[in-house]
């Protein structure tokens, strides 16, 4: 293998270590003792012997991480090949994020003996519908449409003037790759933003279908912070999904830029462009994170909580699966991670679910390893 | 507007959503038209079986309340309940009274109390 992929891998590993350690070391901590390590706890211990577990959590994370990327580089050496190390890549942020998982799970079920039990059972809800179309910006969707439509559209017309060989992507050695023109080749990118629209929207779908329990005392308060939380999110994820594509029209017209002649002096500014756009993205995502954490101090403060736990039987693996055949709700408000998760004794779950389990089958068929 | 449930209650939860929805309704907070949440959505908020919400839409149906319509939800047909005598009308109230007196409460204490609900449910109302 070369240097220079090594040291791409090596890049890559310690980008997915750190993405993986960041997220399970946020977890624990998202509630708070609300909710540490998905059970409710004490102050005391929260800041007293629950410091010391977390601490050793964090080691052990760390470690495993760690040792499942060197052993996965080792493999990739060993293998060479620009193929083998893909699918090792892949194969190993897999594993990476299964092994934190199993370490979160064991530390959970350490934490479980100091849960401290909910007394109070009353619960209040808002009868407001919510409905997808109450949280759209028409003015965006049809952006968003439009950019989705339009380079399918160019690409379709402009097909017949592509040449036979087309510029496909860079190798290990830095070098263009030329494939020969056909429907993966060309449009494989355009299928991608296609998925993925439905994939964020769906998702935008789940957050606003998803269980909204407030407690009894001092409801309509938590509701007025959950629902500009809600709104916020759907915003976001409305940014996000407008973000994503931006760059993959980009991408995908970049076969159109590099062969139709009097186009190619799009290439720089496009390229231009998509740095700042992804520097607008990232402050717009801080800006995001300060708005949620200003949200979930003020839930804090009317509620002296961000989450009315429920169905506490319910909850499996480190309160990280929920099952639960009587429980109509198909998205469901988790006591740790993003917040959100699926009723696995729904079917409508297992359907978003292979929805978005979907995903690496189509990077693999992009990527034409198979 | 909200709707509060309370497994401590010694009514039936369905009993509390009806009575909820009931109290809204007359306080004018729920409008004729007004449109309550699909049987599902409630169901999950409240974490209760579908059963013991389809159960409360199906009793504020029979008394003329809602409109329940399949997968979408239920809308308020009426502020008025479906005819019933007075002497129906007057045993939940007879019931409730019968309790205050035995938990040894003054009359004028009793009127107080009723004025203050009363005033409190039709606050909104028109």
């Amino acid at each position: 293998m070369k240097t220079m992929t090594i040291l791409l891998y090596v890049f890559m590993s310690v980008m997915n270590i750190g993405i993986v350690s960041a997220f399970y070391e946020w977890m624990p901590l998202s509630r708070r003792e609300e909710a540490f390590f998905g059970v409710p706890v004490g102050p005391g211990f929260y800041s007293g012997e629950g410091r010391h577990l977390l601490r050793r959590y964090r080691l052990w994370l760390v470690a495993m991480l760690i040792a499942v990327e060197a052993a996965s580089l080792s493999v990739s050496i060993y293998l060479d090949g620009l193929p083998s190390v893909v699918f090792m890549r892949m194969a190993s942020s897999l594993a990476v994020t299964a092994a934190a998982f199993f370490i979160y799970v064991i530390f959970s079920r350490r934490v479980q003996p100091f849960e401290v039990k909910e007394e109070k059972r009353a619960v209040a809800s808002s009868l407001r519908l919510r409905r997808l179309s109450d949280y759209t910006n028409i003015t965006l969707e049809v952006i968003v449409s439009v950019l989705t439509i339009a380079p399918i559209a160019l690409l379709i017309y402009y097909y017949p003037v592509l040449p036979d060989r087309i510029p496909a992507h860079f190798d290990s050695r830095g070098e263009m790759v030329w494939e020969a023109k056909s429907f993966t080749s060309i449009f494989s990118l355009s299928v991608l933003a296609i998925y993925l629209q439905g994939f964020f929207l769906l998702f935008k779908y789940a957050m606003l279908k998803a269980t909204m329990t407030l407690p009894a005392e001092r409801a309509e308060e938590y509701l007025d912070c959950k629902e500009e939380s809600l709104r916020l999110t759907a915003r976001f994820l409305d940014h996000f999904r407008f973000g994503i594509i931006v760059l993959l029209s980009l991408v995908s017209m970049e076969v159109f830029f590099r062969t139709v002649e009097r186009v190619q002096t799009i290439i720089i500014s496009s390229i231009a462009f998509s740095i700042v756009a992804g520097i607008a993205g990232l402050l717009l995502l801080n800006r995001y994170m300060n708005r949620w954490a200003t949200i979930d101090r003020r839930l804090r403060e009317v509620a002296g909580k961000t989450y009315v736990q429920r169905q506490v039987a319910r909850w499996r693996i480190g309160r990280l699966v929920y099952y639960n055949r009587e429980d109509p709700a198909v998205f469901v408000e988790t006591p740790v991670g993003p917040g959100l998760t699926l009723n696995l004794a729904r079917l409508r779950a297992w359907v978003c679910l292979a929805y978005w389990a979907a995903l690496p089958l189509l990077v693999i068929w992009i990527l034409r390893i198979v | 507007m909200l709707i509060r449930v309370d497994t401590d209650d010694r009514r039936p939860i369905y009993q509390q959503i009806v009575d909820e929805i009931k109290a809204l309704i007359a306080g004018g907070r729920l409008r004729e038209g007004a449109t309550l949440p699909p049987v599902r959505q409630l169901a999950a908020d409240l974490g209760v079986n579908l059963n013991t919400v389809a159960t409360a839409y199906r009793e504020l149906q029979n008394e003329g309340l809602i409109a329940v319509r399949h997968g979408s939800g239920a809308v308020v047909a009426s502020r008025t309940l479906n005819e019933k005598t007075e002497g129906e009308l007057r045993k939940p109230l007879r019931a409730a009274l019968t309790q205050l007196v035995l938990s040894d409460i003054p009359r004028a204490e009793i009127m107080k109390i009723v004025a203050d609900e009363l005033r409190g449910l039709l606050k909104g109302a028109k």
